[in-house]
Order: C-alpha cells, then structure tokens, then sequence
C-alpha cells in the first residue's frame, strides 16, 4: 500500500494540480529567462515579468492537462488490467490522445513516443531501486536491545 | 484562393494601362530596387481617383456585385481569362474597399457555397490544372518538398539505419561465444557458429540480465541461524492486512491501524520462533511503519519487496532464499499467491480489514505453540493435517479430543491410586481454568502437574505466559529507556555520517557507491 499517493479516483485530482505546479513553477523560470533576455536594457525586469505573466500559467495548463490525463488513463487502465506495466499502457493512450488533432499518424507516433518514454523512466525506476536494494541487506549483529538475551 | 487570385491579378493589369504615367516618376526618384513595395500603394492611389471618376461611390451597389464576381470568373474559362482581362479591366466590378471589405452574406445565401456548386467548381479546377499552365502537377512531387523537410527525412533514415544496424550489432554480441566461466553455467548452450546457436546464446544471456532484476536482492535473506538463539522455528508474517491496516479517506487521507493482539501476538511469540516480517511492500514505505509498529524489534528481520521475487507479473515471496531449513519455517500470509512458491509452508488468513474485535490472528497462538512444544520435525506436514480447516477451530477440536483421553488415562491411573490423587484428578477436570489460575512464580513438578491432568501443551502455555508477563514488566519499566538509548544511538550515527560527508566532498558518493558494489557482487555471485 503505497501511502505517498491516495486512491485512485481522488489521485486524478491531485496529479493535476501536482503536473500544474510543476509546469508552473518551471514556466516561470524558463519564460522569467527568456522574457529577461528577449527584452530590451532598462525593461527586462519588466519584460520577464510580462513574460511569466503570460506564459507561465499556460505552460502549467498545459502540464495539468497532461499529469490529469495520464492519471485517468492510469486508473482507467488500472481498473481494467491487473499488471504491473499500467504507467506504460497509460503513457500510450496520452500521447495519442493529446496529438490526435494531428490526425492518426501524428497520434500514432505520440502515443508511442510518450509510452516508450515512460517505459524508460519506469525501467531507470527499477534500476535505482536495484541499485538501492542493497543497502537493505540484513547483517547477522542481532539487534542491540536485551530482550531476547533474558529470555533465553 | 481563386477570388484573391482574379482580384489581384485585375488590379495588377490595371496599372499596364496607368504605367505610361507612373513609369517616368519612378525613374525620377531613381529608387530602382525600392518599387515592389511601392507598386500596390502606387497604383492604388491612382486607381482611386480613377474609379471614382468612372462610378459616383455608392456603398451598396459594389457589395452587391463583388461576390458574384469571382464566381463568374472561374466559371468563365481561366485560360482565357488573362487573355480577356488584358486590355480594360472593368474597373467598375472591382469592390470599393475603401468602405471596408464588403459583406459576402447574399452571395453565400445564394447558394454558391453549397457544397455541390463547390464540388462542381473544383473539378473545373482539377480539369483546368491538368489542361495547361503552370498548375502544381506541372513539376514532380518531389520539387514541393521544402529542403528542411528533405534534409529530416534523410536524417531520419540514417537514424532508422544505424539503430537497424545496432540492434543486430547488438543480437551478435550478445550470442558471442561463451568464456569459460558462462559455459559451466550454461551447459544447455554450447559453443558454435550456428544462428540457431548464436540466438539460443543471445538469448541466454539477455534472460541474465532480466532475471537479475527480477531475483531478490540477495541470494541468502536472512544471516545464517545464531547457534545462541535457542529458536529452531522460523515464522514469517506479513504487513498489510496482517498486523496493520491502512485505509484512506478524503478527511484524513492515509491511516493506518494496529491489529489487536498483534504486540500480543509478537511478544508472546518471540520466545518460539525467529519471528522475520516478509512483506511485499517496498523498503521506503514499509521500514518507518515498521519501527513504529514494533519499536523494541520483536520482529528481528524485517524483509521488503527488495526481497521478493517478480515471476509471471507477480510478486512472490520465494522462501527458498531465505537460509533457512524450510521444514521449520511457516509463513503466514493474506494472499495465497505470494505464497504460491511454498504453499506448504502457508497459512492464509483472510485480509483484516480494520475490525477491531478480529480474532483471528491472536486465536492461531496456541496452534503455533503447540508446534514449538511438540517440536515437530516438519511442519509442513502439520499444516498439511490443517488442510482446508479452519486452525483455530480444528486445534481446539483435536486438543479437546487429546485432553479427554489424557483425562481417562489419568483417571484410570489414579483410581488405582489412591483417594487423594483420584480428588486431585477430579479437580483437575477443569485444566484450563486451573492453568489461568497458576501463579506465574516457581513451577510444578511435571509428574505432579500430569497427575493433575495437565497436558504437556498446559505447561508449555503456563511457562509461555510467564515468560510473557515478564517480558511485559520489563518492557513496562525499560522500555523507554531502551527507546532512548536507541535514539540517541542513532543520532550519533547520524552526526558522525554527516561529518565524514563534510569532510570530504567525495564523502556525498559513498553510500551509492557502496551500494553499487553491493549489487555487482551478487551479480557476480549469481554468475559464478
């Protein structure tokens, strides 16, 4: 029972405003920079921060919209198949959804694209886990307190 | 495209006809390269004047004719259309856009943009374009690609060519002829040049590196058994559902609860068996819940979902990997398919769902002491004779059943005896109360408490309690000494590793770096 994340219905919401955060905050970083630099001397201040102003919040929008869609899919596939490798099934159904306008070979690739990519993070997930696992090794010390000793 | 088209067209053959005028002034002014941007403002602002001297201005009478224009053009031959055009443009068909770009509405209700009349006049088009002129089927298709697009194309191939040629670069590594080390772990799988055996090796060696993720962390789980610690059996519990619960809801997000009796369950049994949480839950969620559920570490191993293996897309806990004689090891599980590597070895309980007067773990102690008393040699053949039972009921059963005939036998024997054993027998028809009435200090004599009709589980029970209870006491009264000791333990562990960390900047890669090492060698380990 994974206690970093609630349950499925409620998730959706939360991995929206968590994907909305997170393109948020990295929109104003990105466009405070660009809008510093696009921006003639004496009003880069204002510059960047007509910048973050505008675009910003979209590129949140636009994250949301994709950590909202991931998450549904997510629980949606969850519901259906009892599988480990939902993130990937997830990731596929996103892409192509979010590209479908581009018509099916553009859906096509996306959904592709973004499942692969998501295979990726999930197998570097694995590795560091792996990786990590080792640190969990049971060394033969009993442990310290005396209990056991006065029992016996 | 085709209106624009007939409107710009007629407004550029217009000025041939007021070029005579406008010629010399550009001349004039010498500005050569400077007249394409000129022209339209140019001509313009003679065609104004001209216009309005030809037609008084009236606002309505060109938004009314203007649409119909340019569907009288393309339906009139194209072809010849220029040809027409080039000596007097009718100016006085042209809209006056001086009054803004007039209104098309009567020209659509008439039905011209339907989609039959559109249908009709693409094909005139199609027609045309393949008739002459310089129409888009005129070049090959090739020609319309913009250089960009070729250019990503070719990159394109070239990238599907080299990942092409990697993949079987890769294939024929990995099916490379074993070394001697891989050929004794791989007898099935000769040397040789044959695809058939170039694949069959590949493949071997890609099933490797799969099943290196999908083992448990380590060959042996547990340490080897301390010849000092008297627990010949070893009990592994799991976590969720078993001695917690977990449950969310939207006020108060995660909680989790203590099963009841499970400090009970632990402590008391602690002094039969190795008691190891095995538990599929991973390492960073598990270990916290872990020390807080058993603070004074009843539970001397705990094993995670590091420790467990993945087959088949699912999670199982392979007790074979747990060094330790599986005939004494019995684990007790909420899911059978966990188990599902030794069966024999499980009791499924069913999942607790947060009851907080749920019996069932508490009610299995006694069938749990009965095996530590009887010191079985295989207990998987006792849970075998459970099979399909419900332990609990199916031990009292069979203890009932022993304790009447233990009764008659000590009965028999006592009625031979004398009168004051035969009462004393007679007291002891109720061992039960008579046990939980015994006073946790010195203990009978054996022979005297059999007389008294006491079985040998009955003694056990009696030292297990008393044991118990002073356990209990002890913990009561250490207790939070132990806990603090224990932190303040840990908080100069941790001082001390953060001090090695500042002290060298190469302090921060060390404990991944030890990790690493860790897993390379039980890799190298499972090779050899």
């Amino acid at each position: 029972m994974d206690h970093t994340r609630d349950p499925c219905p409620w998730v959706i919401l939360n991995d929206f405003g968590g994907a909305f955060c997170m393109g948020a905050v990295g929109g104003t970083i990105w466009h405070g920079v660009k809008g510093f630099r696009n921006s003639p001397y004496g009003e880069r201040r204002l510059g960047a921060i007509t910048a973050i102003k505008m675009r910003a919040p979209v590129l949140g929008g636009n994250f949301g919209v994709w950590g909202g869609l991931f998450s549904t899919f997510d629980c949606a596939v969850k519901g259906r198949v009892r599988n480990s490798n939902t993130k990937q099934i997830a990731g596929f159904f996103t892409g192509g959804s979010l590209a479908i306008r581009g018509g099916y070979k553009a859906a096509r690739n996306g959904a592709i694209s973004c499942a692969i990519l998501l295979a990726v993070i999930e197998g570097v997930g694995i590795g560091f886990q792996k990786m990590f696992a080792g640190a969990t090794k049971l060394e033969a010390p009993a442990p310290p307190p005396s209990n056991e000793k006065m029992l016996a | 495209m085709r209106p624009a088209a007939g409107l710009r067209s007629a407004a550029l053959s217009a000025s041939p006809a007021l070029r005579a005028r406008s010629l010399p002034a550009i001349w004039s002014r010498g500005v050569a390269k400077d007249n394409k941007p000129q022209q339209p403002r140019f001509s313009r602002s003679q065609q104004q004047p001209a216009q309005k001297s030809s037609h008084p201005p009236s606002s309505s009478t060109p938004a009314s004719q203007s649409p119909s224009e340019p569907t009288v053009e393309p339906s009139s031959e194209p072809t010849t259309a220029p040809a027409e055009q080039e000596p007097i443009p009718d100016l006085s068909k042209l809209p006056d856009l001086t009054q803004g770009i007039p209104s098309t509405l009567e020209y659509e209700r008439a039905g011209a943009t339907g989609r039959d009349a559109l249908a009709a006049i693409e094909e005139e088009e199609a027609a045309a374009s393949a008739g002459g002129g310089r129409a888009k089927g005129e070049l090959p298709a090739s020609a319309y690609i913009s250089s960009t697009e070729r250019r990503r194309q070719r990159f394109a191939l070239w990238a599907f060519a080299l990942s092409g040629l990697l993949a079987v670069g890769g294939t024929a590594y990995l099916g490379r002829d074993w070394d001697e080390e891989e050929l004794a772990a791989n007898p099935q799988v000769p040397n040789g040049w044959t695809i058939g055996l170039w694949w069959k090796r590949a493949m071997a060696r890609m099933g490797e590196t799969v099943t290196y993720y999908q083992e448990p962390a380590f060959e042996k789980l547990l340490p080897d058994p301390d010849p000092s610690f008297e627990r010949p059996y070893t009990l592994c519990i799991s976590l969720e559902d078993m001695l917690v619960h977990s449950e969310w809801t939207r006020d108060h997000g995660w909680r989790v609860a203590k099963r009841p009796g499970a400090d009970y369950f632990l402590h008391y049994l602690s002094q039969y068996y190795e008691i190891v949480l095995f538990t599929t839950v991973p390492f960073a969620t598990g270990e916290p819940l872990v020390r807080k559920l058993d603070p004074y570490r009843f539970i001397m191993w705990p094993l995670f979902r590091e420790a467990t293996k993945y087959k088949d897309g699912e999670i199982i806990k392979d007790l074979s990997y747990l060094n330790r004689d599986l005939s004494k090891v019995i684990i007790i599980d909420t899911n059978a398919k966990h188990v599902r590597a030794q069966p024999e070895n499980a009791i499924i309980l069913p999942k607790w769902t947060g009851d907080p007067k749920n019996q069932d773990l508490v009610s299995l102690v006694p069938f749990l002491e009965f095996i530590h008393t009887m010191q079985y040699s295989d207990v998987r053949k006792v849970i075998k004779s459970f099979d399909g039972t419900d332990i609990p009921t199916e031990f009292a059963r069979r203890e009932a059943l022993a304790r009447a005939e233990h009764n008659k036998r000590v009965q028999a024997k006592s009625s031979r005896g004398g009168g004051m054993s035969w009462l004393s027998s007679h007291l002891g028809l109720k061992p039960s109360n008579m046990n939980l009435m015994v006073a946790p200090e010195g203990e009978e004599d054996p022979q005297e408490a059999f007389a008294k009709g006491k079985m040998l589980q009955d003694i056990a029970r009696e030292r297990g309690i008393r044991n118990y209870l002073m356990l209990e006491e002890e913990i009561r009264k250490n207790g939070e000494k132990w806990l603090k000791e224990e932190q303040e333990a840990m908080e100069t562990a941790q001082k001390e590793a953060m001090k090695t960390m500042k002290t060298s900047f190469f302090g921060w890669f060390t404990p991944p770096e030890e990790n690493k090492d860790g897993s390379q060698n039980t890799g190298e380990t499972k090779r050899s």
